[in-house]
């Protein structure tokens, strides 16, 4: 299979997308090779970069932000250097175990720079961390809406998939669900 | 439902008004509360997705093909063959595919050891190719997703040379570490035939300690052969050999062209 047919088949909607990621993942999953070799890292870490850099790629090709100024693979092969040589450093530095930033969290590179500056110092691992155990105990359809979302589901998608009548009602559930894992972080408090 | 949390979600849905996008990015900076709500949306997003990453990496691990499975090169080669097959001693059999890669990897080793003796191109011409085809334009990574370095790149890839400089500059005098930009503005003076300043930003990129992956010596031995004053062919040799002992970032190209400059 062909790149622009896997492009195509992750744009053609939520009952496809699941197929061509796999088709993705099979494709460049020798990457992993490389990445031990390369970066003469773990077979699991190389794996951990390699899946991480597929979702960056397939969430960037279902929201358009690849332009296909390059191949997929290229791009693919550029973003996942990018994640093994994270995992060097984190592997490497002293800084990597004690470290309570997160590295350009997805949604925070949205930002210009000087709101990202101050948004930034108030996005800390050891809350991240926190609110990963919360998402546990929401429940599982909300854990469902929240992680359907974190994928790329549009909100029409998401009410398709869960059986809600609409996107608005999807949105609010998904938002509500949120809201419920910031009750529960009340009790966490911040090293800030 | 929190009206708040609405706004923050539209905002990173892209689903706001330019005016709308400035009030919001302007609260950021003016409330600290407002900041810390956005803050608290972008880590629970950042939770997400490493909940929704442990999810994928298990259902991957289960599809990952066997010769790339973690116990895998600990595995003694696979006996195959049924009960006839097997009569006697049990056959060892490798598949035909492997053989075919064998072959093939075989084949693409010589053509790369042959090539460079029989190709007719100098060593400029295949620095000249290398500006063309891999230095000419700089993929989007999710770094370039920072605005300012979006803006840059966008002008570096559209040509504007000029344009490019300035805002790579800006970048990196006012964000020492950032090293991409650093790169990328010795790359925009490169390709502007601006080959001083090129090769300052390169020898700066090479003298920064501590990175894992710097092309900083590299790419000054590539500015070199593209300068082509006096004595500037022997100094890049010289470069690409430190290059290619050091085992630096652009050793296999470097290796191959040390040949051509002679």
């Amino acid at each position: 299979m062909d790149d622009q047919e896997i492009i195509n088949g992750l744009n053609a909607g939520s009952a496809s997308r699941q197929t061509f990621e796999k088709e993705l993942y099979l494709k460049y999953v020798y990457f992993i090779k490389e990445g031990i070799h390369h970066y003469h890292l773990s077979h699991d870490d190389s794996f951990s970069a390699y899946s991480d850099a597929l979702l960056t790629v397939v969430h960037n090709v279902v929201d358009k932000s690849f332009a296909q100024r390059s191949s997929l693979k290229t791009y693919f092969y550029k973003i996942f250097s990018n994640k093994c040589i994270d995992q060097v450093r984190k592997n490497t530095t002293a800084k990597g175990k004690v470290n309570n930033s997160v590295a350009d969290p997805e949604t925070l590179v949205q930002l210009p720079d000087n709101v990202r500056s101050v948004i930034e110092n108030l996005v800390e691992n050891q809350r991240v961390q926190a609110l990963r155990q919360q998402i546990e105990t929401i429940g599982e359809k909300c854990k469902q809406i929240l992680l359907l979302f974190q994928d790329g589901y549009t909100d029409r998608e998401i009410a398709e998939l869960t059986g809600y009548n609409n996107s608005s009602v999807a949105k609010v559930t998904r938002l509500r669900c949120l809201e419920k894992i910031r009750e529960k972080m009340k009790g966490f408090i911040s090293t800030e | 439902m929190n009206d708040q949390l609405e706004f923050i979600d539209d905002y990173f849905q892209k689903q706001l008004s330019d005016e709308q996008r400035s009030r919001f990015e302007a609260r950021c900076i003016s409330d600290q509360e407002f900041a810390k709500e956005v803050a608290f949306y972008i880590s629970s997003r950042e939770a997400l997705r490493e909940v929704l990453l442990a999810e994928k990496k298990k259902a991957w691990a289960a599809i990952t093909p066997k010769d790339l499975s973690s116990d895998e090169e600990s595995k003694p080669l696979r006996m195959v063959g049924n009960a006839d097959e097997t009569a006697g001693a049990p056959v060892r059999k490798m598949q035909v595919k492997k053989w075919l890669s064998l072959a093939v990897a075989a084949s693409v080793i010589l053509a790369i050891i042959i090539y460079p003796l029989v190709s007719k191109d100098s060593g400029q011409d295949l620095v000249q190719n290398y500006v063309s085809n891999d230095l000419s334009r700089i993929s989007n990574t999710m770094d370039a997703s920072r605005d300012s370095m979006q803006t840059a790149i966008n002008a570096f890839n559209e040509k504007k040379y000029q344009s490019a400089i300035d805002q790579f500059k800006i970048i990196s005098e006012s964000d020492p570490a950032n090293n991409d930009a650093l790169k990328y503005l010795g790359q925009s003076y490169l390709l502007a035939g601006n080959y001083d300043n090129a090769l300052e930003s390169f020898r700066a990129l090479a003298a920064k300690p501590g990175l894992y992956s710097n092309p900083g010596l590299f790419l000054q031995a590539v500015t070199l052969v593209q300068r082509h004053d006096d004595g500037d062919l022997a100094a890049a040799k010289q470069l690409f050999e430190q290059v290619v002992s050091q085992k630096l970032d652009g050793e296999k190209q470097a290796a191959e062209w040390i040949r051509h400059l002679d």
